[in-house]
C-alpha cells in the first residue's frame, strides 16, 4: 500500500511539472523548461513548507535517488546503435570529454575556494571591528 | 532456443540480475570502473554483439524503464530537502560554484568541440556530460543530441572526476570540504559525489546539493542554445 501511494505521489509531481511546463510553452512560445524539473521545484517547495511530509515519498524517493544508474541501462545499451558515428570521432570526443573535465573542475574549486577565502575575510574584519 | 534468449523476459531477468550483482560487487570493492551501470551496459553490449540479437529488441523489452526518467528527476528534491541546513549554510559558495561550473562546462564543450571540429549532434549530446543521467537526457534531447552518446559521456566525466578530482585538488592545495564538494558533485555528479563522501561527511553533502544545483543551471543555460 505504501510503496503505492509513495509512487502515485511522485507521478503526480511530475504530471503536475508537465502541465505547468505545457502552459508555460503555450504562454511564451519557444520556451521549454522540463517539465520533470518543475515538478522537482514543487516538490521542493512543498517539502521545505512541511505541506508534503518526507515519510510520504521516504522508500520510493531514497531508492530512486539511490538507484537511478539502473534506469539508464537501456538508454546506455543504445549507444551501440552509433558506434558508426563515434568510431571515426572517438579520438576528438574522448580529448573533448578530458579537456572540459579539466576545465570545469579547476573552474569550479578555484571560485569556490575563493569565495570562501573572501567571506572568511570578510567575516574576520568583522569580529575585529566588533573588539 | 533464440526466442527465449532474446525475449523480453530474459533481457528483464538479464538486466535486473546483472545490476544487482554489480551492485552487489561495487558494494565490495568501491573503485569507480566497478560502477553497476557501466558494467551492466559493457556486459549488455557484449551479449548483444555476440549473439547478434537487435539492439532495438533490447531497449523494446525495457521500455517501461525510460519512463522512469521524469519520477527520478522530481525525487532529486530529495538530497537537497535532506541536506537544507547545509545549503543554508553555504548558499554563497554553492551559487557561485554552480554558476561557474555550469557556464565554464557548456562553453568548453562548445569551444574545443568547434575547435576539433566534431559535428553539430555530437557537441550537442556532449553539452550536458557533467550533469547527473535524468537532466542530462532531457537537455540533451532538447538539444537534438544522441541519448546514447549522452549517457556513455556521463558514466565518463563520473569516472574522470572520481579518479583524477581528488589528485587535480592536491595539486591546488584545495582542501576545504565546500570546494571539494562543489567540485567534485559539479563535474563528476553520482560518481564524484562517491569519492566526495570518503574524503569528508561534509564534502559529500555539498557535493550531493552541487549535482542538483549544477543541473537546474545547465538547462536554464540550454534554454539560450
Amino acid at each position: 500500500m505504501k510503496i503505492f501511494k509513495q509512487i502515485a505521489l511522485i507521478t503526480g509531481f511530475c504530471l503536475a511539472g508537465e502541465c505547468i511546463s505545457f502552459g508555460l510553452s503555450k504562454l511564451i512560445p519557444g520556451f521549454f523548461f522540463p517539465g520533470s524539473l518543475i515538478g522537482m521545484i514543487i516538490l521542493f517547495i512543498l517539502l521545505y513548507l512541511k505541506v508534503i511530509h518526507f515519510e510520504w515519498i521516504a522508500e520510493v524517493g531514497t531508492f530512486f535517488v539511490d538507484n537511478m544508474g539502473f534506469f539508464f541501462v537501456p538508454a546506455a545499451v543504445s549507444v551501440m546503435s552509433y558506434f558508426d558515428v563515434i568510431r571515426p570521432n572517438l579520438w576528438k570526443m574522448l580529448l573533448l570529454c578530458m579537456i572540459c573535465f579539466f576545465t570545469t573542475f579547476t573552474a569550479i574549486a578555484l571560485s569556490v575556494h575563493l569565495t570562501l577565502l573572501i567571506q572568511e575575510k570578510i567575516h574576520e574584519e568583522k569580529g575585529h571591528g566588533h573588539e | 532456443m533464440s526466442n527465449i534468449f532474446n525475449s523480453p523476459l530474459f533481457y528483464i531477468f538479464l538486466t535486473f540480475g546483472l545490476y544487482a550483482l554489480f551492485t552487489y560487487i561495487y558494494k565490495k570493492v568501491k573503485s569507480p570502473f566497478c560502477n553497476p551501470l557501466l558494467l551492466t551496459t559493457i556486459c549488455i553490449i557484449l551479449y548483444l554483439v555476440i549473439t547478434q540479437f537487435s539492439v532495438e529488441q533490447y531497449t523494446e523489452s525495457l521500455s517501461m524503464v525510460g519512463y522512469f526518467l521524469s519520477p527520478l528527476t522530481v525525487c532529486l528534491a530529495i538530497p537537497v530537502f535532506n541536506r537544507i541546513q547545509i545549503v543554508k549554510h553555504y548558499w554563497l559558495p554553492i551559487v557561485v560554484g554552480t554558476i561557474v561550473g555550469a557556464s565554464v562546462s557548456i562553453g568548453s564543450v562548445l569551444l574545443f568541440g568547434h575547435l576539433l571540429g566534431l559535428d553539430e549532434n555530437i557537441i550537442m549530446s556532449l553539452i550536458p556530460k557533467s550533469v547527473t543521467t535524468p537532466i542530462a537526457l532531457e537537455v540533451s534531447e532538447k538539444l537534438g543530441g544522441i541519448k546514447g552518446i549522452t549517457v556513455s559521456a556521463v558514466i565518463l566525466t563520473g569516472i574522470l572526476g572520481a579518479l583524477l578530482g581528488p589528485l587535480i585538488l592536491k595539486l591546488l592545495h584545495i582542501k576545504r570540504s565546500p570546494a571539494v564538494g562543489m567540485s567534485l558533485g559539479g563535474t563528476s555528479h553520482a560518481v564524484g559525489t562517491s569519492k566526495a563522501v570518503e574524503m569528508s561527511a561534509r564534502a559529500g553533502a555539498i557535493s550531493s546539493v552541487a549535482i542538483v544545483t549544477s543541473g537546474i543551471a545547465t538547462v536554464i543555460i540550454a534554454l539560450f542554445l
